[in-house]
């Protein structure tokens, strides 16, 4: 069958062609930059926006800042806070200084270093949370609004359980009883509890393209499930999956710091930002710099997820143009 | 419209039935036997364990558990905890807290999150309207414990050590009656403030586009009465969905908060009780809690027709 895919009007949201590929994961055709020409595509148009917009540029710039944090502390500090005699309770809460900027916590640990070494929890729950979370509810949500009847009203019941209760009360219950609090743990259990959101997206996605003209010509073509789903549903799912879960990203590392700040997250010795500002709140009203360092690179970066996804919605939003 | 609530609380009984089953299965998983974590660190008597046990039939199959619960749910009767208070007399210490919080928080979140979207929306593009846009953005960033600390630390104690006004008191005490709320009242709205006042802004935007709200225009009506009854009352459904849904999460949220300004509310218990492995107190409030979320989105639908009249329930 032939697939139009070289159509020069951009009214025609073909994703199949992400222009310069550099947008989203490259062209899944394969044909995208082939002969170097101009597509006009959602996706073209999107990234050519999205690079004049300083609202992704600056949250690009402190996402890749964050995940080099995360990958190579080593770049950033030269101690390691997993090392004996790491911590010295001689320098217990010493102020900021020159050689220490963010000054020392109770134990007389470095806080720079911890708080440079605690971005790699909050990453990957991060992106473990996210994945799981797509991996699951577009599986999901796209069965359901494809297949319909029985197995989509039940589904959507189940989803309306999750939605009554709670993420953090949840989450609390469900940590406590498991009681392992690590990365992995902490992810699972807010994708067992995040996965809802997606589902819906995705489904009421598939319910408003499964009947249009363009899936039944390609269907009258001879089109099997499997291409009409993966070459027409998909591809217009998509943008709103991705929009809504790049701010999501930001929200469930705010919620494993909730979660590690309540005491049933993330467990000491490994190091994690909520952790820190649980140790540090006591003492919050004689050495502040203890709870406030972590806290706003906690906050940077939650912020920079949700203005990464700000800046994709608006560029991604066709009504805006 | 009669039919159409009725049908909406059956619609809602699979769901409680759902939620309490799912609470009540992750709470009977929770390590530790209530029973034993009763004494502490004292030996207890196998006697009196056996009797305690046999009391609360700790000792049958879980489902039949779930089904003695849920039978006694269906009369009214949550059960008693394991120190043999009734868990309704404890809900009903702690809720009247946490509503008023909620409450309190709610009329923050309308009052402040719709004037600043509103403001913003008639600023379109103008330097008021980046204020709120990137300050919103600055707080939803914000994890709601760091603003409960640092607004405590210059509300609560600095304003009153270096300026002398004793306004917000550091933690709840009764005394201070409705002045006790203000602070963590504006620490739980916090996040779901910004989300109304951007939802605001982007409602009120579309709405003022709109042909009728340019014929009010044109009949000469004053812009206050074109934006509060035209633009402002077409803008509000979503928003009012928001605060709906957002309920439940603010009942949530107070776990948080509660512990950080020493509410005695349902958070606060609930917290406690995890600890203490108190089964039939988490279940209890859990399920409450996810009752009110139902019923608060079952008013939410019936609002729209009080905002839009063209709405009608079949």
């Amino acid at each position: 069958m032939s697939e139009p895919t070289k159509s020069e009007n951009a009214s025609g949201a073909i994703p199949g062609q992400r222009g310069s590929g550099k947008g989203g994961k490259g062209g899944r055709n394969g044909k995208g930059g082939k002969g170097g020409e101009r597509v006009a595509s959602l996706w073209s148009d999107a990234w050519a926006d999205l690079r004049r917009s300083p609202l992704f540029l600056i949250g690009a710039f402190l996402v890749v800042f964050m995940v080099l944090l995360a990958v190579v502390p080593q770049l950033f500090t030269d101690a390691d806070p997993r090392a004996g005699g790491f911590c010295n309770l001689a320098d217990s809460l010493k102020r900021p200084s020159g050689s220490h900027w963010f000054g020392f916590d109770v134990q007389g640990c470095d806080i720079y270093t911890r708080t440079v070494w605690g971005a790699r929890n909050s990453i990957i729950v991060g992106l473990v949370t996210t994945t799981l979370v797509v991996l699951v509810g577009g599986t999901m949500g796209l069965w359901a609004g494809w297949i319909g009847g029985f197995g989509d009203s039940l589904l959507s019941r189940v989803t309306e359980i999750f939605f009554a209760i709670p993420l953090l009360l949840g989450g609390m219950l469900i940590m406590s009883t498991w009681g392992k609090g690590n990365a992995w743990t902490v992810s699972a259990v807010m994708a067992v509890l995040g996965w809802p959101q997606i589902y819906r997206l995705m489904r009421s996605a598939v319910l408003a393209n499964k009947h249009n003209d363009y899936v039944v010509a390609a269907r009258a073509l001879g089109a099997g499930t499997g291409r009409i789903v993966s070459r027409h549903i998909l591809p217009n799912a998509v943008a709103p999956v991705i929009v809504v879960s790049t701010i999501n990203l930001g929200v469930y590392i705010g919620a494993e710091a909730a979660l590690s700040y309540l005491g049933i997250g993330i467990q000491s010795p490994a190091i994690s930002w909520g952790l820190m500002i649980s140790d540090a709140q006591s003492r919050f009203l004689n050495a502040p710099h203890v709870l406030l360092f972590p806290a706003v690179v906690l906050s940077i970066t939650v912020l920079a997820f949700i203005m990464l996804g700000d800046a994709v919605r608006d560029a991604l939003d066709p009504k805006l143009r | 419209m009669g039919r159409y609530v009725v049908r909406r609380i059956i619609q809602a009984i699979p769901v409680i039935l759902g939620a309490t089953f799912l609470i009540y299965a992750l709470v009977f998983l929770l390590p530790g036997d209530p029973i034993t974590a009763l004494a502490g660190e004292k030996r207890q008597d196998p006697a009196v364990v056996q009797v305690l046990r046999d009391r609360y039939h700790l000792d049958d199959p879980f489902f039949i558990q779930y089904w003695d619960y849920l039978t006694g749910l269906f009369k009214g009767d949550f059960g008693e905890d394991y120190r043999g208070n009734q868990v309704v007399d404890v809900m009903q210490r702690a809720f009247p807290y946490t509503i008023n919080l909620a409450l309190v928080a709610l009329a923050i979140e309308m009052v402040v999150g719709v004037t600043a979207g509103v403001v913003a929306a008639l600023r379109r593009g103008r330097f008021i309207d980046n204020v709120v846009l990137i300050s919103t953005l600055m707080v939803i960033s914000i994890p709601v414990f760091v603003i409960g600390f640092v607004l405590q630390l210059l509300l609560g104690v600095k304003l009153n050590t270096d300026y002398g006004i004793d306004f917000f008191p550091v933690s709840f005490n009764e005394e201070a009656g409705f002045r006790s709320y203000l602070l963590p009242g504006y620490v739980l709205a916090s996040t779901s403030l910004a989300y109304v006042a951007r939802l605001t802004r982007t409602s009120l935007i579309e709405v003022m586009r709109a042909d009728y709200v340019r014929t009010a225009v044109a009949k000469g009506l004053s812009p206050l009465r074109v934006v509060v009854r035209h633009g402002l009352r077409n803008a509000l459904i979503p928003i009012v969905t928001f605060l709906g849904m957002d309920l439940g999460g603010l009942m949530g949220g107070a776990v948080i908060t509660e512990g950080i300004f020493n509410i005695p509310g349902v958070g606060h218990q609930l917290f406690q009780s995890v600890y203490l492995r108190e089964r039939t107190i988490v279940v209890g409030i859990v399920s409450a809690l996810v009752m009110v979320y139902l019923f608060a989105n079952l008013v939410v639908d019936l609002l729209y027709a009080v905002l839009d009249p063209r709405i009608r329930y079949e």
